[in-house]
């Protein structure tokens, strides 16, 4: 009895704090309210009193797949094994969507996660990993070279 | 209209330059219209952009005091349910005399992304009056403006929404002289780098746009930017007393961007526009600062190599400022005698407080380990001393 009591208020719980969020890729998605209050961009309009939440929140720059991987993260509590799992080209657009939808905890989690992938990688490696343009000239890489020398010199090997 | 030109600034005498603009506020205003900044009602309001009040209905009490930079106190949120208001209370001066800001809470914050998606795409004028209606709604700015760059360079408004009793400023040209360069060379295509400070939050405005504001009797100033259809074309700019909206009209990508403001931000797309895949190198800058704050100093000066977004990002005081130690102002202060130094950017003085520094007539010695920023530290036999032998 108080089992159905305790599922029955939960439904009802969940169709009340749910908010539908519309991607890129015009997939209508259904979210639970605690996640969607650490989107900051969102969580500013749903808050006021009168929202109209039956409008789909348009989120024009976020694909549902990443979105998908987004809510799957929250719901983990950010963890690492599932991270993992992430190809490279899901991981940036994560950071990307974690930027535009100004979720703090996400982008520090997910930077934090780039940030391990691009330690003690090459220049060249990490250009051509993720796709980044050179756009020096010679004689501007030079002088980045020139620059930054001291934090080379006597370095140990480690 | 003519107005100062920003190279000559001609300062306004503050009586006139407060007559317009007591209610506006500053960009930093919530949209939840709960906490402005607090009131300065003091005799001479001086056109500084950091002073702000409420909008025209707020019910403000005055501070007896004219202290200028009043010292935030509380900032509650009042509930706003009950039809109520939000407030700021500050306590001013030695903390005797307290003023409390109080504004009604307003029925709703307006729901502009979906307003302006609703809009039939292609119209920009129809876009551009929507835009400063939202914009003037949303802020509770006295004047919001969009004014579009002629080939010659010139400025137009083509687009206004104003306090009522203001003078309109529509269809005005303004010559190309009186916009700021910053705002002209937006468009320069020998540029690579983008001056559209929309995605940055490291940099603030350009000092000659804030002069020229001030000299139209502004006191507070927001820029956004509305990018059509990808690699800028065509631009124009808006401006009030108070207020100001950028355009920009660019290629394949159509954005309008409220970046600038409060984290709230929408896009507007028209029927061609196709989602981008994401490239690491499209990140805002702060972005690709906050991703290098997480490594060692070596790799984030590697990666400045990687591309002019990764380098400028290199630079930002907030990486360095944490791999610093806690008490490197008290090392720079001791060990680096010229005093240059301490002027200079965070990562300039990691990369001097890196070299070995003597210090005391040159007994001692301290570095900072390149890698983990630890502090090193060498003291010299001479300048060790026995307690009761050497210290005689």
């Amino acid at each position: 009895m108080q089992k159905t009591e305790g599922e029955e208020s939960k439904a009802e719980n969940e169709e009340v704090k749910q908010v539908t969020l519309m991607t890129s890729d015009g997939v209508k998605m259904k979210v639970e309210i605690s996640i969607v209050y650490e989107m900051e961009i969102v969580r500013s309009f749903i808050e006021v009193n009168d929202a109209d939440h039956s409008v789909p929140f348009p989120l024009p720059n976020v694909s549902s797949h990443t979105l998908d991987l987004i809510i799957e993260l929250v719901k983990n509590e950010y963890d690492d094994e599932f991270m993992k799992t992430f190809s490279h080209d899901e991981l940036k657009e994560v950071l990307v969507a974690a930027n535009y939808l100004n979720m703090k905890t996400l982008l520090d989690f997910i930077a934090t996660a780039i940030a391990n992938l691009l330690e003690k990688k090459s220049v060249e490696f990490i250009r051509n990993f993720f796709n980044i343009v050179n756009d020096f000239t010679p004689e501007e890489e030079a002088e980045i070279r020139k620059t930054n020398e001291w934090v080379f010199q006597d370095l140990d090997e480690d | 209209m003519s107005l100062p030109p920003p190279v000559a600034p001609a300062p306004i005498p503050s009586s006139s330059a407060g007559a317009e603009n007591i209610h506006a506020h500053t960009n930093n205003i919530a949209p939840s219209a709960t906490s402005a900044p607090s009131p300065v009602d003091a005799p001479n309001p001086s056109p500084s952009p950091v002073i702000a009040s409420t909008p025209s209905p707020g019910a403000t009490l005055p501070s007896v005091s004219s202290v200028p930079s009043p010292l935030p106190l509380v900032s509650p949120t009042l509930p706003s349910s009950g039809g109520c208001s939000g407030g700021v209370v500050d306590r001013h001066g030695g903390g005797f005399k307290i003023v409390i800001d109080l504004e009604p809470a307003r029925k709703r914050t307006p729901r502009c992304p979906s307003q302006l998606q609703s809009l039939p795409d292609g119209d920009v004028k129809l876009l551009c009056d929507t835009v400063v209606e939202s914009v003037r709604e949303l802020t509770g700015y006295d004047r919001v403006m969009v004014y579009k760059f002629h080939e010659d360079e010139h400025g137009e408004v083509v687009s206004e929404s104003k306090r009522p009793d203001l003078k309109p400023y529509i269809g005005l040209h303004y010559p190309a002289t009186d916009i700021p360069q910053a705002s002209r060379v937006v468009q320069d295509e020998a540029l690579v780098q983008p001056l559209c400070l929309v995605g940055s939050t490291l940099r603030a405005t350009h000092g000659c746009h804030a002069q020229y504001m001030a000299n139209m009797g502004s006191i507070a100033s927001l820029v956004m930017a509305v990018i059509i259809n990808g690699s800028s074309n065509s631009s124009s700019e808006a401006d009030s007393d108070s207020e100001c909206v950028e355009l920009i009209n660019s290629g394949s990508r159509s954005k309008f961007d409220f970046n600038s403001f409060s984290g709230f931000s929408s896009y507007v797309c028209d029927g061609d526009a196709t989602p981008m895949r994401p490239r690491l190198g499209d990140l805002p800058e702060s972005c690709v600062a906050l991703l290098l704050m997480y490594l060692d100093p070596p790799d984030i000066c590697m990666l400045a190599r990687l591309s002019k977004a990764f380098r400028d990002a290199s630079l930002a005081y907030f990486i360095w400022e944490s791999k610093l130690p806690l008490n490197y102002k008290f090392i720079v202060d001791k060990a680096l005698k010229d005093v240059s130094v301490q002027d200079s950017g965070k990562r300039d003085i990691y990369a001097r407080l890196c070299r070995p520094n003597l210090f005391d007539n040159g007994t001692k010695e301290i570095w900072l380990d390149k890698r983990m920023g630890g502090m090193c530290m060498a003291i010299s036999s001479q300048a060790l001393r026995i307690t009761g032998i050497d210290d005689t």
